[in-house]
């Protein structure tokens, strides 16, 4: 159904505050095999206004959305719930990442229908395996739909 | 619509399971939360199902319910379980329940399991019906039922059966069914039991022989049906006890045989029957009938068809030695054991062949027949002469045989009025013997003119115009026939039994005399065999009743019949035979009057007689009797003894010769008193043998005989010499009572009498009692001194009050012969002469020392209990019951900071503030309550209620109280008084304060902490992890491309952080214990141990460890922190392990306190002296490079087991292994 140009790149938006942790996610994409574009967003306020562009044509649309839930101004919950409950973006994947491993986070998140939830590794190496295999999962295993403009 | 009740106490998994029942098109309108709830929920729904979980809160858990329903209710119920393990389906078997379902519960499994165990309930109940009316119908039937399996072994045993055979179903059901046989049975009987095995029914062809357990035999018919089970072939019997059937048979004097219609064999004879075919029964059953009964027809029945009978048809009879035999025989059918038979009954009718054969024979023979039979004959010519007559006519006319025969005609004997009709008689039977009457009655005209009432029969001599007749003299007949027609109208009227019988012995009437003594009504009697009926006991045998009876035609005497009640009844009975005309006893008639109260009356006349004749000849008064001439005829002992002379001496002999002479005339005076009085009262002197006088008192009576004449007389006589002796000292007696007649108020108290000089003259028993002294020691001494009396107040004082008002009461103390003093209360009174000088002075005391004594103690008592009362430290108040103050201790004002005169009077709760106004009414209600037993379980009489409150001071300042109010009875048991005991608790009360803001405090800051240890350790990851990725970021860049001691600090960099990360990781394990637990459910811990197990996969692989356990117990636990718990005991068993694989062995053990848990390794151990430190937090025992850790895990573990209640400590040797032991509390339900 796809007819994405491999040679396209795969257009990410990564909301999160922690510079150190936009600097690994980044390093670790980098790493992988995907061609890709990384939009940051440092807080919520942010991430939105961005979205609110990709909806009008002014910025690129997201192929994947990786969300930081404790973000400043606006809330990394917040962002998703109005990421799901807007019909133009809510085919976009979202995955949370985040340090918290709370059974009562995972459940809200996936009640608010986020596509993944990823407790950031503390280790290095292990974050890293984790950021390939979120990039190799969500653009080479995976059929996303395809959007025209 | 199928209805089912839900008992489940988690509410969503209840309406999840309610609303699949409602798809499953089940209704569920019910939901019972527990055990309790669903029991009574059950008696109003009665749905068709319960679907129950296994775990429920509350006092019953699933299974007890299930036991109770099952017990309570017949309503099948389905268990749901968490668990399948073996141990929980053992349990779900054991409470009945018809399936279990386990959870999570899918509508896959949940739907058939009800529809299974719904069908195998209402099979159950066709079951217990279908038992039920099988029992209902064997148990009820007449016929012995019981049921064996094909060895003969007793399974069922009916009623009947128990009756018939004398065995209880208890004592036989188990046993071989050949203790109901008799020996000779036993083979045939087990023959026939394999021959069961091919048919359903077996009806032997007759009767068999069985054996009660007494031992008797008696015939019975048995039919067998067979029944097959899953466990084999059984038989069922059922048993016709026909003894009685064959009873009558065998005792009916005619011969009986019993022929199959098919076969024509003889299945059945009787004796007679045996007897007139001269061959034994053996040889008789199973031949043809035909062989022995009617050999003229061979082989031509002449009952061809059943439902033919015949009726006394001649027929002649083969005997065993082949004579014939002239029978009478009636055939009739009868159906027996479903099948028909023929029964024929026949008699022997040779003899009466044989005499008309003679008799057609011999003339002779004839001729003495006609002499000797009793009746007058006569053979008359047609003329009416009489040709010939016999003995008995020459004495019914007077005339002489030879004045008669040839001579005179029949008519000259007949009365003038019966003439007539004689001839006509005779004449018509000359035309037509059928015409005439064969019998009929006349007058018969006698030689002297008297008549005779008469019977006759006549009839025509075959082949002649002559006819005999037979006379018979009726006339005492009829006089009696007469009588008792007379009295037929008066028996039923009459108060005797009256009955008659006819010749077999059945009652053929029966009067309301006869109902009324014997409880049989006339209905229910007549037709029966009196004999049988009333159980008849003859005083003589009946083989010498009867000829009595035969020979006098009556017969007298007593019998005893049996009522309906079973009572015995004596009857004075009369028999009397009522004849027919020509003789033949027809009738007994059977006149009986109750004795019995008459026989109780003469045995106890007899009894009373021995009785009387015992009493008199040991009575103590002599009696005698005499005759007119006043001689003694008899008498008893006493008379004897009293007059010191052998009874010999004294009978025959004058009554006077006993008396004194003196006494003689006296008594012989009194005689014309006597005879018109006819008994008197006399009082004389005896004279014994030895001279001795003695005083006689006598009752003399005359003795009168039944027409009022004086035959004798009796005298009934007492010594009363003593009497007299005793008098004339009473008489003495009273004349010195006369004069101290006050002395004998009181026998109980010590009285004496003093004369004016104060010597004792008088010492009564009582004296002798109270100061020990005996009277002849007493008497005569001087008072004061033998008593050593001490009064009270001076005697100066004392003497003049006696002499002026001749009395004098007050408390003395006298001095017992021991020694001991007494306190006596003492009445003094002066004893005046006629002329007024005191004469004596009379004593009367009573002891008064215990009295004293106890007056004594009371005081001591009393004043004990003051001063406590007033020295106690708690405050004491005694209010009425108007709860007004009526005394108080010292105690109770400073307590109050009141004066005494503040509270006394005014009432109890005044002093108090305003809420506390009805402290003591709220008490009181208790207390009362408690007397009567209407406070319920709350309060113990006796008990005091415990109350708080608090009093203000007169400065405002707040004093706590803690009081004990008791309510005081009277002697009575009724409520008297309140009493309280108050305590001031002011300090108590501000320490418990302060306690319990300190735990509160404590509680506070202990969940602030964790909360704390959480926030911290989660904020604490996030720069953490900062550090670590870019160190080691540094590292995958930098290394060997800086010197290498950079490349060793980055090592150590990375090293400290990761070390810091599990550090993090732990204390936010370690805090999360408290603030972020489960709530308690039923958990497995076998569960539990594998779930453990499985996350150490890894280290036990590489470890090569071994971990065993027992069966452990389900508890109400965390599961993930008991996963935890055993994960980090194992963790460390593994870590610390020895030169050897880890052996681990997972124990537990039920005790008192609970279940103990054991984890033991074969590691390097612990010294116990560090067996406390290690459950601390961040303690370890080992440097980090030999064994790594942060010192958390047992603290993790503590805090675990102490969250569940539990304890957790070690027991250790260095090199020898580690026990860890840890407590979980048992619930009742967590059974292995």
């Amino acid at each position: 159904m796809s007819e994405r140009n491999s040679a396209d790149y795969m257009e990410i938006l990564l909301v999160e505050d922690n510079q150190g942790d936009v600097l690994l996610t980044k390093r670790a994409l980098k790493s992988g095999k995907v061609l890709h574009n990384v939009h940051v967003a440092n807080d919520g306020e942010a991430a939105l206004a961005f979205l609110h562009d990709v909806e009008y044509g002014q910025a690129p649309r997201p192929d994947l959305i990786l969300l930081d839930l404790n973000l400043p101004k606006v809330g990394g919950r917040e962002v998703l719930a109005k990421i799901k409950s807007n019909e133009a973006l809510a085919s976009i994947p979202v995955v949370v990442l985040t340090t918290s491993k709370a059974d009562e986070d995972i459940l809200k998140t996936y009640q608010m229908h986020a596509n993944s939830f990823i407790t950031k590794p503390v280790d290095w190496p292990q974050f890293m395996n984790v950021v390939r295999l979120i990039e190799e999962y969500w653009f080479t295993v995976v059929k996303l739909p395809l959007h025209e403009g | 619509m199928t209805t089912i009740l839900v008992v489940e106490d988690e509410a969503i998994v209840a309406i999840d399971i309610a609303q699949r029942l409602k798809r499953g098109g089940y209704d569920a309108p019910a939901v019972a939360a527990t055990g309790e709830a669903a029991l009574r929920t059950l008696e109003e729904l009665h749905p068709d199902l319960v679907l129950m979980d296994i775990l429920l809160k509350g006092e019953k858990d699933g299974i007890e319910t299930a036991r109770a329903i099952k017990d309570q209710f017949d309503i099948p119920v389905v268990l749901l379980t968490g668990q399948a393990d073996e141990s929980t389906q053992e349990r779900v078997k054991n409470t009945g329940a018809y399936g279990f379902i386990l959870k999570p519960i899918d509508t896959a499994s949940l739907l058939p399991t009800i529809e299974l165990a719904l069908a195998r309930h209402a099979f159950e109940v066709q079951l217990k019906e279908s038992e039920n009316r099988f029992r209902a119908v064997t148990d009820s039937a007449a016929d012995a039922i019981f049921s064996m399996d094909v060895q003969g072994t007793v399974i069922y045993w009916n009623k009947a059966a128990e009756r018939t055979f004398g065995w209880t179903a208890d004592d036989i059901t188990g046993q071989s069914v050949t203790a109901i046989l008799p020996e000779s049975a036993k083979a045939g009987f087990f023959k026939m039991l394999p021959a069961l095995g091919t048919r359903e029914t077996y009806v032997p062809p007759s009767f068999m022989l069985w054996r009660r357990k007494d031992g008797t035999e008696f015939p019975a018919e048995p039919s067998f049906a067979l029944w097959k089970t899953k466990e084999g072939t059984f038989a069922t019997a059922i048993v016709r006890d026909i003894s009685e059937q064959k009873a009558i048979i065998e005792s009916v004097q005619a011969g009986i045989v019993l022929v199959d219609p098919i076969t024509h064999k003889i299945v059945d004879v009787n004796t007679t029957g045996a007897r007139l075919f001269g061959a034994s029964k053996d040889a008789i059953i199973g031949s043809v009938c035909l062989r022995f009964i009617c050999p003229a027809e061979a082989g031509r029945c002449p009952i061809t068809d059943l439902g033919q009978t015949v009726d006394n048809a001649e027929r002649v009879l083969l005997t065993a030695d082949g004579k014939s035999r002239p029978i009478l025989k009636s055939v009739s059918e009868i159906t027996l054991r479903g099948r028909a038979y023929l029964l024929e009954s026949f008699v022997d009718i040779s003899d009466r062949k044989q005499m008309e054969h003679a008799l057609l024979e011999s003339e002779a023979y004839y001729r003495a027949i006609f002499e000797s039979t009793a009746a007058g004959m006569a053979i008359l010519d047609e003329d009416t002469t009489v040709v010939m007559g016999n003995s008995k006519l020459e004495q019914l006319t007077g005339f002489r045989k030879n004045e008669v025969e040839g001579l005179k005609p029949w008519t000259e004997f007949v009365a003038p009025e019966d003439l007539a009709r004689i001839k006509e008689y005779h004449r018509a039977r000359r035309r037509n013997a059928a015409s005439a009457p064969k019998e009929y009655e006349l007058r018969l005209l006698a030689k002297d003119g008297t008549r005779r009432e008469v019977f006759v029969t006549a009839a025509l001599i075959p082949g002649t115009k002559r006819s005999v007749v037979s006379i018979v003299d009726v006339t005492a007949l009829k006089t009696a026939q007469a009588a008792v027609l007379e009295q037929a109208a008066m028996l039923d009227a009459a108060h005797d039994a009256i009955m008659t019988l006819d010749p077999e012995g059945r009652i053929t009437y029966w009067n309301r005399g006869a109902e009324r003594l014997y409880g049989w009504a006339k209905q229910e009697a007549e037709g029966q065999n009196a004999n049988a009926l009333l159980r008849t006991r003859f005083p003589e045998s009946r083989e010498e009743l009867w000829p009595k009876l035969m020979e006098s035609g009556r017969w007298e005497g007593e019998l005893i019949h049996v009522t309906r009640d079973g009572v015995p009844v004596t009857v004075a009975s009369s028999w009397t035979m009522i004849n027919d005309e020509r003789g033949n006893a027809t009738a007994i008639l059977e006149i009986s009057s109750d004795v019995t109260e008459r026989k109780k009356a003469e045995l106890a006349l007899a009894e009373s007689e021995a009785k009387l004749r015992t009493t008199i000849a040991n009575m103590v008064d002599g009696v005698l009797t005499g005759g007119l001439d006043w001689k003694v005829t008899d008498c008893n002992e006493a008379v004897a003894r009293m007059s010191r002379r052998s009874k010999e001496e004294v009978i025959g002999k004058p009554f006077l010769d006993l008396l004194a002479p003196e006494s003689r005339s006296q008594i012989l005076e009194t005689v014309p008193e006597l005879m018109e009085k006819g008994t008197i009262r006399t009082n004389e002197l005896w004279l014994r043998k030895n001279g001795e006088r003695i005083d006689v008192e006598a009752n003399v009576s005359l003795i009168k005989d039944a027409a009022g004449q004086p035959r004798a007389f009796l005298a009934v006589a007492r010594d009363v010499t003593e009497r007299k002796k005793a008098e004339s000292a009473l008489h003495q007696a009273q004349e010195d009572l006369r004069q101290h007649a006050t002395m004998f108020d009181a026998a109980h108290d010590a009285i004496m009498t003093l004369d004016p000089e104060g010597r004792i003259t008088y010492w009564n028993r009582g004296a002798e009692r109270l100061y020990g002294w005996a009277k002849q020691e007493a008497e005569g001494q001087n008072a004061n001194a033998l008593l050593r009396t001490r009064f009270p107040e001076s005697r100066e004082e004392l003497w003049p009050k006696l002499m002026e008002s001749g009395r004098w009461e007050g408390e003395l103390i006298h001095v017992t012969r021991d020694g001991v003093p007494v306190t006596v209360a003492s009445s003094w009174t002066m004893i005046n002469d006629e002329r007024g000088n005191a004469t004596a002075i009379l004593e009367i005391s009573s002891d008064v020392t215990e009295r004293k004594k106890a007056e004594l103690a009371l005081a001591e008592s009393e004043a004990k209990l003051r001063t406590t009362f007033a020295t106690m430290a708690d405050g004491i108040v005694i209010t009425g019951l108007d709860e007004k103050v009526a005394d108080c201790n010292d105690a109770i004002l400073h307590l109050t900071q009141r004066s005494r005169d503040e509270i006394l009077g005014k009432p109890f709760v005044d002093l108090l503030p305003p809420e506390f106004r009805s402290l003591i009414h709220d008490a009181r209600k208790l207390l009362v309550g408690a007397i009567f037993g209407t406070t319920g379980p709350g309060h113990r009489e006796k008990e005091p209620v415990r109350t708080d409150f608090h009093v203000l001071g007169k400065t405002g300042e707040r004093v706590d109280i803690e009081a004990d109010i008791s309510l005081i009875e009277d002697a009575s048991r009724q409520p008297a008084a309140f009493l309280i005991v108050a305590r001031d608790v002011t300090e108590r009360k501000r320490m418990e304060q302060r306690l319990d803001s300190t735990l509160a405090d404590l509680q506070r800051s202990n969940a602030e902490l964790e909360q704390f240890a959480y926030i911290a350790s989660h904020d604490l990851q996030e720069p953490l992890r900062m550090i670590t990725s870019y160190v080691q970021i540094i590292e995958e860049d930098y290394t060997g491309k800086l010197d290498a001691d950079a490349d060793e600090y980055i090592a150590f960099t990375v090293d400290g952080a990761k070390r810091m990360q599990t550090l993090i990781d732990d204390l936010l394990a370690y805090s999360r214990v408290g603030t972020r637990g489960e709530p308690f459910m039923p958990t497995s811990m076998n569960r539990v141990l594998s779930e453990a197990i499985a996350n150490l996969e890894v280290a036990i692989e590489e470890s090569h460890a071994v971990v065993t356990h027992d069966q452990l117990p389900t508890v109400l636990g965390d599961e993930s922190q008991l996963i935890q718990l055993f994960q980090n005991l194992l963790g460390n068993a593994i870590k610390f392990r020895g030169d050897d694989a880890p052996m681990i062995h997972v124990g537990v053990e039920e005790t008192k306190d609970g279940w103990v848990f054991s984890v033991r390794d074969n590691g390097i151990g612990i010294d116990i002296q560090y067996a406390e430190r290690i459950f601390t937090v961040f303690q370890r025992l080992h440097a980090r490079d030999d064994y790594p850790g942060t010192g958390i895990g047992l603290a993790v573990v503590k805090k675990i087991v102490e969250r569940h209640g539990g304890r957790i400590w070690v027991e250790s040797e260095p090199a020898q292994g580690s026990t860890f032991y840890f407590t979980l509390p048992t619930r009742g339900d967590n059974v292995l």
